[in-house]
C-alpha cells in the first residue's frame, strides 16, 4: 500500500507498557510512506500507530553548525524532507522493494524509535506478493538488530485482514469485504489487482502491473516541461501538484498552479497536462479489472461487480470511481460499482499485520541472527 | 561449515551401506547425509559434485530405502519430501551463519591479526618489513578493506546467494486457505516458501514429477 509521502501523522495511542513485555509490530514498508503500528502480546490496544515517509536524508558535506536540528547527520520522514535542500535524499526502497541496502536498514532502526520500549521486537512486515527470495531475504537483512523476529507475508493479504472487520460479522447488513471482492491497490511503484473470494489470493488470482503513481508523476513532468520548457520543477514539486489536482474523465481548463520558477512567481495552467499525465493509468487498471473478472466464476461476477475496491495512494485520483465505474458501465458490465476505501487506506496493512502478529503461533516467527 | 566434498565411488558407498545394514533405516539415514551434502556441495559452488551425488548416487539409494522401507509409497513420498525441504532449509540457515561468520572475520578478526602482524614486522604490500606469501597478502590486504570494497567478502556473499536465486514469489501454492485461518495462511506461505528453496537445491525433484 503506498502513497506519495506528506507529513508525519503521529496518533494518539494507549498506556505505555513495561520494558518486560514482548512487542508485537505491524509493518507495512511503502515505497513512498510506511505504516507502523505496535502493541504488547495479548493487548489490542494500540501503542504505536504512526506513517512516517519513507525517506532518509544523508547531510551534506561541509555543512554549517546549526542548520540541521541538533546537527544530525542523517535524517528521516518529514525532517528529511524538511531539510532537503541540505541533504542527499535516498528512498530506501522503489516498486515496495529495498533498492538500497544501507537506507533500508538505516530507516529500520529509525522506525524503531517510534516503538514502545520491551524485551523483545517481532514483526509481521508486509512485502509485495511480487516480491522474490532476495527482495524477501534484503527485507529480513535490513531489520536486524531492529526486530528479534519476523514474518513476511504479501501485502494483498494484509490489506484483506486489515480491511475485514470481524467484529461486524455478525451485524446485519454488514458485507464481509472479503467474501467477494476485487481490489485494485494503486501504489508507488505498480498497481496491484487482487481477487478475493473467501481465501487468501494465490498467484493466478492478482495482477501485478507495473505503472502507478511515479510513472504519473514522470508522465506529468513530462507534460509539464512540454508546456513550459523553463519550469524544471523538482519531483516533489510534480507530486504536490498531483496530490492535490490529479484527476481522471472530463478535461478540466481551470488548474492554475503558483510556482517559483527561476526565482520567480510564476503561473502554470496546466489543467489538460494534468489530466493527460492519469490517462494510461486508467487504461491499464480497466484492462486488469476485465482480465480479473474474467478468472472469477461466472456465478460470483454479479456480487463480485458490486465490490470493486481501489486504495492505494491512487486511489486519491479526483474521480477515480466513479470514472472507472462508467467505463465498466459502457462495456457492458451490469450495474458494477467501485468505491474507495478511504483516506485511512494506509493503515489497512498495518492492521493486517498486527491481526497476524497476534494469531502467529510461537514455531511462525522467524528469528533473525544478528 | 562443512569440509570440502570429497570424490566418493557411487557403488563402493551403496555396497557399503548394504553390506552393514541392510535395514531401511541404515539407507534412510545415509540418504539424508548424501542429500545434505549434495546441498552442501551446490552451496560451495561444487555444482558438478552436487549433480553427481544427486544424479549418481542418491536415486538409488532412494529406490533400496523405498524397497526396504514397511511404509506405503503416500507416506514414503512424504517422508522424503519433508526430508528435502528440512535439509534444505537447514543450510539455507547454514548459509546465514557462514555470511555471519565471515563478516565477523572480514570486519573485525582479521584487521587485528593484520594489525599484530605489522607490530610484528610483516608487511602484505609495500617495501618495508618481512614479505608475506602473496596469498596471505592478499588476503589481509583485503581484510582492512570494508566490506563493500572487500572482493573476499563479496564472493562469500556471492556464493550464499546461489542458494536463493531470485524468481519464487511468495504464495500459498496450491493451498487455498480461508482468510479466517490466519495461522494457516502463515503455514502454507512459509511451506511454500521452503518448497520453493528445496526445489531449486535440489535436482531430486525430477523423482517426484
Amino acid at each position: 500500500m503506498e502513497e506519495n509521502a506528506t507529513e508525519t501523522t503521529p496518533i494518539p495511542t494507549m498506556s505505555s507498557n513495561t520494558a518486560a513485555e514482548t512487542i508485537l509490530v505491524g509493518f507495512d514498508w511503502g515505497t513512498n510512506s510506511s505504516c507502523i503500528m505496535a502493541s504488547t502480546t495479548g493487548s489490542n490496544d494500540l501503542l504505536t500507530n504512526e506513517i512516517i515517509p519513507s525517506i532518509v536524508g544523508y547531510a551534506k558535506e561541509g555543512l554549517l553548525e546549526g542548520i540541521l536540528p541538533s546537527d544530525k547527520t542523517v535524517l528521516f520522514g518529514k525532517e528529511a524532507l524538511k531539510y532537503r535542500i541540505y541533504c542527499q535524499l535516498q528512498r530506501p526502497m522503489r516498486n515496495g522493494v529495498i533498492d538500497d541496502l544501507k537506507s533500508a536498514s538505516d530507516y529500520a532502526g529509525h522506525i524503531k524509535e517510534h516503538l514502545p520500549e520491551g524485551r523483545e521486537y517481532r514483526a509481521v512486515i508486509g512485502v509485495p506478493a511480487r516480491a522474490d527470495q532476495i527482495a524477501r531475504e534484503n527485507v529480513r537483512t535490513a531489520v536486524k538488530g531492529v526486530f528479534d523476529k519476523v514474518i513476511l507475508i504479501p501485502e494483498p493479504f494484509l490489506a484483506a485482514l486489515g480491511y475485514r472487520d470481524e467484529s461486524r460479522l455478525k451485524e446485519d447488513g454488514y458485507i464481509d469485504p472479503v467474501n467477494n471482492s476485487l481490489f485494485i491497490d494503486i501504489g508507488a511503484g505498480s498497481s496491484d489487482l487482487c481477487l478475493v473470494q473467501g481465501y487468501y489470493p494465490q498467484p493466478d488470482d492478482q495482477i501485478s502491473i507495473p505503472y502507478a503513481g511515479d510513472a504519473v508523476d514522470a508522465e506529468l513532468s513530462k507534460e509539464i516541461l512540454q508546456k513550459y520548457p523553463d519550469s524544471d520543477l523538482s519531483i516533489h514539486s510534480v507530486i504536490e501538484i498531483k496530490e492535490e489536482h490529479a484527476y481522471m474523465g472530463p478535461q478540466k481548463s481551470d488548474i492554475i498552479v503558483k510556482k517559483i520558477i527561476g526565482g520567480k512567481p510564476r503561473t502554470l495552467d496546466i489543467g489538460y497536462e494534468i489530466g493527460q499525465s492519469t490517462l494510461t493509468l486508467l487504461d491499464l487498471i480497466f484492462e486488469g479489472v476485465k482480465q480479473e473478472i474474467a478468472k472469477a466464476n461466472p456465478d460470483s461476477v454479479p456480487e463480485l461487480l458490486q465490490n470493486i475496491v481501489l486504495t492505494g495512494g491512487g486511489s486519491q485520483i479526483k474521480n477515480f470511481a466513479e470514472v472507472l465505474q462508467k467505463m465498466l458501465e459502457d462495456d457492458g458490465y451490469e450495474q458494477p460499482k467501485v468505491r474507495i476505501i478511504g483516506e485511512n487506506y494506509k493503515e489497512f496493512v498495518a492492521k493486517g499485520a498486527m491481526k497476524a502478529a497476534r494469531a502467529a503461533k510461537e514455531r511462525q516467527w522467524q528469528t533473525l541472527i544478528d | 561449515m562443512a569440509a570440502q566434498t570429497q570424490h566418493r565411488d557411487p557403488v563402493e558407498i551403496i555396497s557399503k551401506t548394504a553390506q552393514t545394514s541392510g535395514i531401511s533405516e541404515d539407507y534412510w539415514n545415509e540418504l539424508v547425509e548424501l542429500f545434505r551434502e549434495a546441498c552442501l556441495s551446490y552451496h560451495e559452488g561444487h555444482e558438478s559434485e552436487a549433480k553427481k551425488l544427486a544424479i549418481d548416487i542418491l536415486p538409488e539409494l532412494i529406490r533400496r530405502w523405498s524397497k526396504a522401507s514397511p511404509e506405503n509409497s503416500d507416506e514414503k513420498r512424504l517422508r522424503l519430501q519433508n526430508m528435502f525441504i528440512e535439509e534444505s532449509r537447514r543450510i539455507a540457515d547454514a548459509g546465514i551463519i557462514q555470511r555471519m561468520i565471515v563478516n565477523r572475520l572480514s570486519e573485525r578478526v582479521l584487521p587485528s591479526i593484520m594489525n599484530e602482524l605489522k607490530q610484528r614486522g610483516f608487511a602484505p604490500t609495500g617495501n618495508s618489513g618481512k614479505k608475506l606469501p602473496k596469498n596471505t597478502a592478499d588476503l589481509l590486504e583485503q581484510a582492512e578493506k570494508p566490506p563493500e570494497e572487500n572482493k573476499l567478502l563479496q564472493k562469500a556473499m556471492e556464493k550464499n546467494r546461489a542458494i536463493t536465486p531470485g524468481g519464487a514469489t511468495l504464495s500459498t501454492g496450491k493451498r487455498k486457505v480461508p482468510v479466517g485461518d490466519v495461522s494457516g495462511m502463515i503455514d502454507a506461505l512459509q511451506g511454500s516458501e521452503y518448497k520453493s528453496m528445496a526445489q531449486q537445491i535440489s535436482p531430486l525433484r525430477s523423482l517426484f514429477e
